[in-house]
């Protein structure tokens, strides 16, 4: 797959200067969206413990237990990123970071996605191994479980894709949406969405970029960037003769 | 004889859920869309009675709906669903013609009371309030 320019690039995230102090002034809209990332999973919460409070039925009792265990995942996951915006914000951020397998980092997202929701799983399209890369193992699955979430927004029959690539020393994960209207990225608010923006500010964090691309009426596609393990990158040397040291 | 049917419209399917096994089962017909687009086209095809309305979904929002379905529907009644308290949201929601807000999280029985208002039939259903 080609890194050449896309047809119209909305998003093109930058090295992390500059930008992580923008996180700590939420517009409205991103407020809004914090509301309705707690709102629901604590709708789900108290409003299934109320049911199971007034009626034993099997049905009410397995459906309600599933989905107050579901909900709490979902608003632990809102808190982890809360709490990771305010980190970023503040500068206090660290991170840890050492070669990881990449495809395990892909897995774990996957499942934290799935976990809190019933939206599909997106379909792993990639042709080679997943390489190993330079990562905070537990920011880089917050990261891509995010942007997972963000692109995969739409409830479809159809699943998202995911792919992975090498070149110039970096992993390119390249997540695209299922139909064209299928994610939060038509929405124009979105674009300063509070989880695309924790992810595009830890991937900044990593050495990396995050680019979205969306045309109207076309399925979008964030891909990430990621710095290959340093093995990696020599043996990516090694296997193309245009990279000799 | 007909059931009253009710339209939910909610992209997060924990909601939905909630809706669904809150309303009393057997009393009502209910149907389920994911998004505002999908909330339309039931709209047309399934004549609702009632529309619970999501504020805030992918896409097209509730605010767009709303409006979409005063144009075409002037008479059927909308109750919001929102985890905004800010008052703007609601006076946009008032000023487009939501007929009341219910703001997330709520109470089941603060549901039923705000469906039953609109639809007096179902007032007799007391699965909620007899389980004490």
């Amino acid at each position: 797959m080609s890194l050449a320019a896309p047809h119209r690039l909305d998003d093109d995230i930058g090295p992390a200067s500059g930008q992580l102090s923008d996180l700590a002034r939420l517009s409205t809209e991103q407020l809004s969206e914090i509301r309705h990332d707690l709102g629901n999973p604590l709708a789900a919460i108290t409003g299934f413990a109320e049911l199971l409070h007034a009626r034993g039925d099997e049905t009410t009792r397995k459906e309600a237990t599933t989905r107050i265990l579901e909900a709490a995942e979902r608003l632990s996951l809102a808190l982890e990123d809360i709490l990771t915006l305010i980190a970023l914000g503040s500068g206090t951020l660290v991170l840890h970071t050492e070669p990881v397998d990449l495809g395990t980092i892909v897995a774990e997202a996957l499942a934290a996605f799935e976990r809190t929701t019933t939206r599909h799983r997106p379909t792993d399209r990639r042709q080679e191994e997943w390489p190993r890369v330079e990562a905070d193992a537990e920011r880089l699955v917050q990261a891509l479980r995010l942007v997972i979430d963000h692109i995969a927004d739409a409830p479809s029959s159809e699943a998202a894709e995911i792919v992975a690539e090498q070149s110039d020393g970096l992993a390119i994960v390249s997540v695209t949406s299922a139909r064209s209207d299928g994610s939060r990225l038509r929405d124009p608010a979105a674009a300063g969405a509070v989880g695309i923006s924790v992810a595009r500010a830890l991937i900044a964090l990593h050495g990396g970029r995050l680019r979205i691309e969306r045309e109207p009426g076309q399925r979008a596609t964030a891909r990430c960037s990621v710095p290959l393990a340093v093995e990696a990158r020599s043996h990516e040397s090694a296997s193309d003769p245009r990279r000799g040291r | 004889m007909n059931l009253p049917r009710i339209l939910v419209a909610d992209d997060d399917d924990s909601v939905r859920s909630l809706l669904r096994l809150t309303l009393p089962a057997g009393g009502v017909e209910v149907v389920e869309a994911r998004d505002g687009e999908e909330a339309l086209e039931l709209i047309s095809s399934h004549a609702p009675d009632l529309l619970l309305l999501d504020w805030k979904m992918p896409g097209r929002p509730g605010a767009d709906v709303l409006a979409e379905v005063r144009r075409s529907h002037p008479t059927l009644p909308v109750i919001v669903l929102t985890a905004d308290q800010a008052g703007s949201t609601h006076e946009l929601a008032g000023a487009l013609g939501a007929d009341t807000f219910l703001t997330k999280p709520f109470s089941p029985l603060e549901l039923l009371e705000a469906v039953e208002s609109f639809l007096p039939e179902l007032a007799g259903d007391q699965s909620l309030t007899d389980a004490e």
